[in-house]
């Protein structure tokens, strides 16, 4: 009933799988926790974007501040760094709610707005608030964690640290996206208003899923700013919020792994693009337009297509005949599946 | 009669200086079908928008049951029993038949809905609930299929399906046979004169063959107020009636209707 790439366990194998796999075919240890990193960020911005249809451009709010939280707290209160990633969650779930909590009153591009203009408002108090976060120069000298009695200096120790995390985190979000609250945020995403003429409280929806967003967003950015021993003025920036949007669109909507894959191919490009041609944004810019107009599914609804090539290139001529008519169904998904592809976008309510 | 399960008193809605409904007084019955007609314009749509909160009446009092829920939430009065129909359909296009019923049952319980943790499949009388009307409207078929992909006729069953999936006490239905196919009329007449057994049903409708037929009330509306209120044959053979209707859309039907209600 549920396809098979959809099913939990598989796209839990999968994450894990990426996990075990990016050590050995990657060079940079650094790179690859990034991606996991960044694939957390990435999976949280789903969540609002693939799962509740909102376009938020505020993620980077929560991504700088999980940065600062956990600078302030390891290099001025020299408080342990799991006692910052928790707070930065903690934070980070708490901004993110009150953001949200004023963005929704409004929708569609009015909705965009008040996020942008959040975005740029957060990004003048870091800049402004220097004393505390560096302004210009970032806050710097950011310790790595410390496991055992061992800091965790070597890259690819910090990458098992960083891959523990993830994996944990990744398995939470997938038990939100298959709770009541998940699925209800997807008949939010459909049709707002007869997810409220069906009894949902809307705006509480939408402030919790900003919540959780916003928290985990923030924990990337905690493990972000211990990885590069920086946390920048560009993590708050608008630009963070562009770029994990962006990631979120290359990689498909609507599911969790798709995230990982998403931040993974945007770094891995941009690592290897930037090396030979410093405009390679440009070339981002092309793909961006390609993914948008042909492959609205992104990078996993092309896997999605393969593997259906691959596993029912054969039955599909023979099933509709000879099957009973309650498994008709199974048959005709492929069409109806595409609606799913706009991203966000919820049909016109009628009023 | 018994104590009415719903009742307006005077309500009324203005939209700047338009006056959409005035002095609207209405007592529904409890576990009756009543109906509302009227000409284009006449205010059924807002009456029911005002019944079901969303939108903010200007005066006048809704009760439900004993309470007054006249400035309650949208979503509030579906827990307390209120659930309504759209006349342009108005379902979850992506997601599945079955999954829709799920979600309108789930409804009732909203606030446990959010919690992030709980499994949908945990909430077993919702699942029971939409297993049950898939049967009811004759859907199991298409159970897994996603509600943007059924015939105009299923999303219309479904529809008033999603209304249904709240066990509500009062089902408010909009047009339920707009833009229907004849087969599809009669399988709708028969599923709303069901629903009359264990439910009340306050429906809007053009379809005069349908309403003479299956009303225990029908309430006539002009202009944002009510024009006649009694029983079909009544209501078919008043004088004023016939005259807002003149050659409009009530004669066509009259031959059968008649011979069903009397």
């Amino acid at each position: 009933m549920v396809p098979l790439l959809d099913r939990p366990l598989v796209q839990f194998g999968l994450a894990l799988a990426a996990v075990l796999v990016l050590p050995l075919v990657m060079r940079s240890g650094t790179l690859a926790s990034e991606i996991l990193i960044y694939g957390l960020a990435v999976a949280a911005c789903n969540l609002l974007l693939g799962y509740t249809g909102l376009l938020s451009f505020g993620q980077g709010i929560f991504f700088g501040l999980g940065s600062y939280v956990a600078g302030l707290g390891l290099v001025r209160a020299g408080l342990p760094a799991p006692v910052m990633l928790l707070l930065s969650l903690a934070l980070g779930a708490l901004v993110a709610a009150a953001v949200g909590w004023v963005s929704i009153r409004r929708q569609g591009v009015y909705f965009v707005m008040l996020t942008l203009a959040f975005s740029q408002m957060f990004y003048f108090l870091a800049y402004t608030f220097s004393g505390l976060t560096g302004g210009d120069n970032g806050l710097l000298d950011i310790p790595r964690p410390r496991l055992a009695g061992t800091v965790l200096a070597d890259p690819w120790t910090y990458y098992a640290f960083v891959a523990v995390l993830f994996l944990g985190l990744f398995a939470a979000l997938q038990r939100v996206a298959l709770s009541t609250f998940g699925r209800t945020l997807l008949a939010i995403r459909d049709n707002e208003g007869r997810a409220g003429a069906i009894g949902y409280p809307v705006r509480a929806f939408k402030v919790a899923a900003f919540a959780i967003s916003g928290a985990v967003t923030a924990f990337a950015g905690a493990l972000h700013a211990m990885l590069i021993g920086v946390a920048p003025l560009s993590n708050i920036d608008y630009h963070t919020s562009e770029t994990l949007l962006i990631m979120t669109i290359i990689g498909g909507s609507a599911n969790l792994f798709a995230s990982l894959l998403g931040a993974g191919a945007y770094l891995l490009a941009a690592d290897a693009l930037s090396a030979i041609w410093p405009r390679w944004l440009l070339l981002l810019g092309l793909l961006l337009i390609v993914i948008t107009l042909f492959l609205q599914r992104g990078l996993w609804g092309l896997i999605e297509h393969a593997v259906a090539l691959v596993t029912r290139a054969p039955p599909v001529d023979d099933p509709a005949p000879d099957r009973p008519v309650v498994t008709a169904p199974e048959v005709a998904p492929a069409p109806e599946a595409l609606p799913g592809a706009e991203t966000g976008r919820a049909p016109e309510v009628a009023r | 009669m018994s104590a009415p399960i719903l009742a307006t008193d005077a309500l009324g809605v203005r939209y700047g200086s338009f006056v959409a409904l005035q002095d609207v007084t209405l007592r529904i019955a409890e576990n009756s079908v009543h109906s509302i007609i009227g000409p284009n314009g006449a205010g059924k749509t807002t009456l029911f928008h005002a019944l079901t909160g969303r939108i903010a009446p200007s005066a006048g009092r809704i009760t439900l049951g004993s309470r007054d829920i006249t400035r309650t939430a949208d979503h509030e009065r579906v827990r307390l029993g209120l659930a309504r129909s759209f006349q342009v359909t108005s379902l979850f296009p992506t997601l599945s038949v079955r999954e829709n019923l799920r979600l309108a049952a789930q409804g009732k319980t909203p606030w446990q809905a959010l919690a992030p943790w709980r499994r949908a499949e945990a909430n077993r009388p919702a699942l029971a609930m939409a297993e049950a009307m898939l049967d009811r409207l004759d859907l199991t078929a298409v159970a897994l299929r996603a509600a943007g992909a059924l015939s105009h006729g299923q999303q219309r069953r479904l529809e008033v399906g999603m209304a249904m999936a709240a066990a509500p006490k009062v089902i408010l239905l909009d047009e339920p046979t707009s833009g229907m196919g004849i087969d599809d009329i009669a399988a709708m007449t028969a599923l709303i004169r069901d629903l009359g057994r264990d439910h009340t049903v306050l429906f809007i409708e053009h379809n005069m063959g349908i309403v003479m037929n299956i009303s225990d009330t029908v309430t006539v509306m002009r202009a944002g107020r009510v024009l006649v209120e009694g029983p079909p044959a009544r209501v078919r053979d008043d004088p004023e009636v016939r005259r807002a209707y003149l050659g409009n859309m009530i004669t066509g039907d009259l031959t059968p209707a008649r011979a069903h209600a009397s």
